[in-house]
């Protein structure tokens, strides 16, 4: 490859540097901030909670809060682990887990991979979410539940060849999609 | 970078690992990464085995953000009330004594407290500008004396005054604003301001108006509106916030088209390529004209200025995209496209023995490279593209 035929490209591991409103930051992170507390605390009511007290008490701290949206995230995310080894620190008091007295609340180490868990798959769940129905159906089918294309088709009731190019779509769809810099995409193509 | 940002950082570089569109030296830090612990690799396969994911993907599709956002709402951005109710005033009330004391008519709240816009004019791929700035394209600022100003590398958080016209550097967001000169300058002269391919700024007038100019655009206003009208001259696309005043109607002249208001939003799209002089209203009303037939329109209606001019309902949202940092297409063609494209990232675009057809709907980041831009309108329909330097050919896609 030439040097010119580079010139267009660009380094795109930079975030967004727009100020985001509060609704458009719990948007982008409510999901994902509850399933890193959920993976802690392994209750989905008590992650929610935790995660929007986290929120409201970012807002009225906002004026002493970094600002740019990094670093809002990363507040966030640093509030709801907090609350969450709390949650976990007060749940060893009251010896719920008395079989399991060797546990030990999460080291740096694993609390990162957690914050890394959460961050991917949100984006894989948003990939998925934008595709166009048509192979979001396929996609679901074919990588979540297992099926293999023949009984894709027949649920579906188109062919097998279809199914194929469908896949194929998605997967070159699902990729280009799953760039964080691109939050809307080609919802579909008509032909005209 | 922080500590904090590394998890950040590591989710990208896994994400684009997934798409495989990592870089050497990005794949290098990966590695790094994964070398560090043997969890750290066992993560990695966990995404790459979708089936196993999907218990993860069915949580986040059973939370209800939108619920959860009323209750949140309403014990923040709705419960504000008594703290924005105080503190407008006394910054007014500020601005107003600052005014009184300078003895001066610029609207000082601006510059002080800028509001908080819901959206930000600016939000573009820096790489791309910084490319096209060492082109032919500047920043420009012609004066009244036919003196031209170019305005290169203005940094950050600075502020630069020239005759008047204060330049700003905020963010990435570069805001003209204009001192109101009607009582040291009597006679009125003009200015030209001038936004390269792959820019967009924002003019705040002498009234208070409130102007983005898009990419490849100029605007020529006045240094002061002393007279019964205030009138300023458009090329290429702006969107207007207009402050009201009741005796002095606001006019714009873009190529064929002129739109005479008294207070309102609206969004005028002028470029010499495109055939129609298009303006959309978002609040209020104005008045349209050619020179020979003129229009009122509504809120939610598009003015298409040639010969006639033809009133339709449009989605707002679509035309003033732009000035979120958005692309949207909707049900457009291959033309319509590139010649957005052009304008912002500052390429050629032609087309092989015939353009490829079909229609594109959808929402894109200004910030996405072109080629991802491209590689995106490759998938979804049914075309290739070659890019050579500032060239993109697009041909139809061959047979088999």
């Amino acid at each position: 490859m030439s040097e010119n035929d580079n010139i267009l490209k660009q380094d795109s591991s930079i975030s967004f540097n727009q100020e985001l409103s509060l609704e458009q930051l719990f948007k982008e992170y409510y999901t994902r901030l509850v399933y890193f507390s959920f993976q802690l605390i392994k209750d989905k009511d008590a992650a929610e909670d935790i995660v929007q007290e986290a929120f409201i008490k970012y807002w009225h701290g906002r004026e002493d809060t970094e600002t740019g949206n990094q670093a809002i995230k990363s507040y966030l995310y640093s509030a709801v682990k907090n609350a969450s080894l709390n949650v976990l620190r007060h749940q060893k008091v009251e010896e719920k887990y008395k079989d399991t007295l060797e546990r030990t609340l999460p080291g740096e180490t694993s609390i990162l991979q957690l914050m890394i868990r959460a961050e991917v798959v949100s984006e894989l769940h948003r990939a998925i979410q934008t595709l166009p129905a048509g192979c979001q159906q396929i996609s679901r089918l074919g990588y979540l539940e297992g099926k293999n294309n023949q009984e894709i088709a027949e649920e579906l009731g188109i062919s097998v060849n279809t199914v194929k190019t469908q896949k194929q779509r998605s997967l070159q769809l699902l990729r280009l999609r799953l760039n964080p810099e691109i939050f809307g995409l080609f919802l579909g193509f008509l032909l005209g | 970078m922080a500590e904090n940002y590394i998890p950040f950082l590591i989710s990208e570089l896994i994400l684009k690992s997934l798409s495989q569109t990592l870089t050497p030296q990005e794949q290098e830090i990966l590695d790094n990464w994964l070398a560090t612990d043997a969890q750290n690799s066992e993560l990695l396969d966990l995404f790459r085995q979708e089936q196993r994911l999907e218990p993860e993907l069915t949580f986040f599709s059973s939370l209800n953000t939108e619920n959860a956002w009323q209750k949140i709402a309403a014990k923040t951005v709705n419960s504000a009330p008594p703290v924005s109710l105080w503190q407008k005033p006394l910054a007014w009330r500020f601005a107003a004594a600052v005014a009184l004391l300078m003895g001066i008519a610029i609207v000082f709240a601006l510059v002080k407290f800028p509001d908080k816009a819901p959206a930000i004019a600016v939000n573009k791929p820096k790489e791309v500008r910084k490319e096209v700035k060492t082109d032919i394209n500047q920043v420009k600022l012609s004066l009244a004396d036919g003196t031209e100003i170019l305005l290169n590398d203005i940094a950050d958080g600075t502020v630069q005054e020239i005759n008047g016209i204060k330049i700003e550097k905020k963010d990435g967001q570069v805001i003209f604003r204009v001192a109101d000169n009607t009582v040291s300058q009597p006679k009125v002269a003009y200015n030209i301001i001038t936004t390269p391919i792959g820019e967009q700024y924002q003019v705040v007038l002498p009234d208070g108006s409130k102007v983005w100019l898009n990419s490849a655009s100029a605007l020529r206003f006045p240094t002061a509106f002393p007279g019964h009208e205030r009138a300023v001259t458009l090329t290429g696309e702006g969107y207007f916030e207009i402050t009201k005043k009741k005796d002095q109607p606001f006019l714009v002249t873009a190529s064929n088209t002129t739109i005479e208001v008294l207070g309102t939003h609206f969004n005028l799209m002028a470029y010499p390529n495109e055939s129609a002089t298009k303006t959309t209203l978002l609040e209020g009303s104005v008045k349209v004209s050619n020179g020979k037939v003129s229009e009122f329109i509504k809120p939610g209606q598009q003015a298409n200025v040639t010969d006639a001019i033809k009133l339709s309902a449009v989605d707002v949202d679509e035309a003033i995209a732009w000035k979120n940092g958005l692309f949207h297409f909707n049900d457009a063609d291959l033309k319509t496209i590139a010649r957005q494209l052009e304008r912002w990232y500052n390429v050629d675009i032609s087309f092989g023995d015939e353009v490829p057809g079909g229609h594109f709907t959808g929402i894109i980041s200004r910030r996405t490279d072109i080629e991802q831009v491209l590689k995106m309108l490759q998938v979804s329909g049914n075309l290739d593209y070659k890019i050579k330097e500032r060239r993109v050919l697009i041909s139809a896609k061959k047979k088999g």
